[in-house]
């Protein structure tokens, strides 16, 4: 089965199956890297708080293209996101993002909030398309592509 | 907070932290033109190599026929600490009847389920990583950053 999804049933997929997610980048020697993240969404735009000097944040330099696999459940069901990242360390972002748009208190993280957290950024991934599969996809797989 | 403990660690180490975290792992590959995959997929050891049974019609197949390299995450989790447990390579694609029957019998569970032709059926592949770099972090390296590599 391959169906089409709109990227709110993506949004609400990716919410429901898990806080977690798997960012996959590439380096400038073509080697992949994959982290676990915790992403948020903020309208359309998935944020992701990072470390400036991070690997992922040195990939995304060189290849702005990105992959998100949400945290599988039990039985496989799962969510791929491709998207376009751009990464924003400037204090008006910062500061936006800090409170209300992220589920878990980003000062955990970064004790000196927006204003004192110099290494730390925000990565923005646009998505492009994305694909949810039930069961490792033998349960089926339903697609979604930007317009 | 303390000083980050960090160091390098063997081998063994990694093959014995990796044990950790169960069967499912992350494999991020590129494509061709650049494009990052990463699924979830069931892996085991098998000596020092880190296979996966792969459907061949998989992106992730492609994509290592033309470039090797891949990264692989195990799963983290609060029952683990979210430690990680991350390994870097040159990924072999086995599509040969010969080699799969060498690596059939040893995943740790019944490749019959996924592919009943058995390893003779060219619809299914390996990919058998040799580890060159592992880096072992705990709690998102909050507690120690551990790394690995080949001589």
């Amino acid at each position: 089965m391959t169906d089409q999804l709109s990227l709110d049933a993506v949004k609400a997929y990716g919410t429901a199956l898990s806080p977690w997610a798997h960012l996959a980048t590439i380096g400038a020697d073509h080697q992949p890297d994959v982290v676990p993240v915790h992403p948020c969404w903020e309208g359309d735009v998935v944020w992701i708080m990072c470390g400036l000097d991070s690997v992922k944040v040195r990939n995304i330099a060189h290849n702005p293209h990105v992959a998100l696999h949400w945290q599988v459940t039990e039985v496989g069901d799962g969510l791929e996101v491709w998207g376009t990242a751009t990464v924003h360390a400037d204090l008006d972002t910062k500061r936006r993002l800090w409170n209300g748009v992220f589920d878990y208190d980003l000062n955990l993280f970064a004790p000196g909030g927006p204003d004192a957290s110099p290494d730390t950024a925000f990565i923005a991934v646009q998505p492009g398309r994305a694909m949810y599969m039930k069961a490792y996809g033998m349960g089926g797989t339903t697609r979604w592509v930007a317009s | 907070m303390g000083r980050i403990v960090s160091g390098d660690i063997t081998f063994a180490e990694v093959r014995a932290d990796a044990e950790r975290y169960g069967r499912i792992a992350y494999l991020a590959t590129s494509s061709a033109s650049g494009t990052p995959y990463v699924s979830p997929v069931a892996v085991s050891w098998v000596g020092d190599d880190l296979v996966a049974f792969l459907a061949t019609n998989e992106a992730k197949v492609a994509n290592l026929r033309a470039n090797p390299k891949l990264c692989v995450h195990f799963a983290v989790s609060e029952t683990t600490d979210w430690d990680s447990c991350i390994l870097w390579g040159d990924a072999q694609v086995v599509d040969t009847t010969e080699g799969r029957q060498a690596l059939w019998g040893q995943m740790g569970y019944d490749l019959a389920m996924f592919e009943p032709g058995g390893p003779e059926a060219d619809t299914h592949v390996f990919a058998v990583l040799r580890p060159t770099k592992a880096v072992i972090m705990r709690m998102y390296g909050i507690k120690g950053r551990f790394t690995w590599r080949a001589a």
